[in-house]
């Protein structure tokens, strides 16, 4: 089985190096998330994540 | 590797609202740190800081209780007299807690 296509993953999220070799169809996959990019503290209880890397706040213009 | 950030200088000077505050974030910085061990138990950097910040959240508690009443109750906290807990405002009620940068509910006060 191939590398999911890199044409169909979001642009923001780059393409995880770490895919088990022999992925399945119809099975999720989660990277791993890395421990890093930690946000001040105060500034994590307003965003509501500690992790940058998951701090993706919806776009209001987009609807 | 969380950073060191104190704001408003060192807990002994902070009043009730900057208490609260720090309290809040801290105490939410190590619900975020809980979840990513539940899935890397073995990272240490992880660890460390959960630890770190556990410390600073049991003191910053006791601080704060000891200053200012309970913060739960149900023995979590002991009272000093007259029982404390009736008193207002609750942690959760007085305005400091409800900035206009982070909706939450709010309770009317008489």
């Amino acid at each position: 089985m191939n590398m999911p296509n890199p044409k169909h993953m979001p642009k923001h999220i780059p393409m995880p190096m770490y895919m088990p070799k022999d992925i399945k169809l119809a099975r999720a996959y989660i990277p791993d998330q890395p421990y890093e990019r930690l946000f001040p503290l105060d500034e994590a209880l307003k965003k509501g994540t500690l992790f940058a890397n998951l701090y993706q706040p919806y776009d209001r213009r987009n609807k | 590797m969380i950073e060191e950030i104190s704001e408003g200088g060192q807990p002994m000077d902070m009043n009730r609202e900057q208490l609260m505050r720090r309290i809040q974030e801290v105490e939410f910085a190590v619900i975020d740190i809980n979840l990513y061990l539940d899935t890397h138990p073995t990272h240490q950097q992880a660890l460390m800081d959960y630890n770190k910040l556990t410390q600073e959240l049991m003191n910053l508690k006791m601080m704060y209780e000891r200053q200012y009443g309970p913060l739960t109750n149900f023995g979590n906290a002991p009272s000093q007299y007259p029982w404390q807990w009736i008193e207002s405002p609750w942690p959760w009620e007085d305005e400091f807690t409800c900035k206009e940068d982070m909706p939450c509910g709010f309770m009317k006060r008489n």
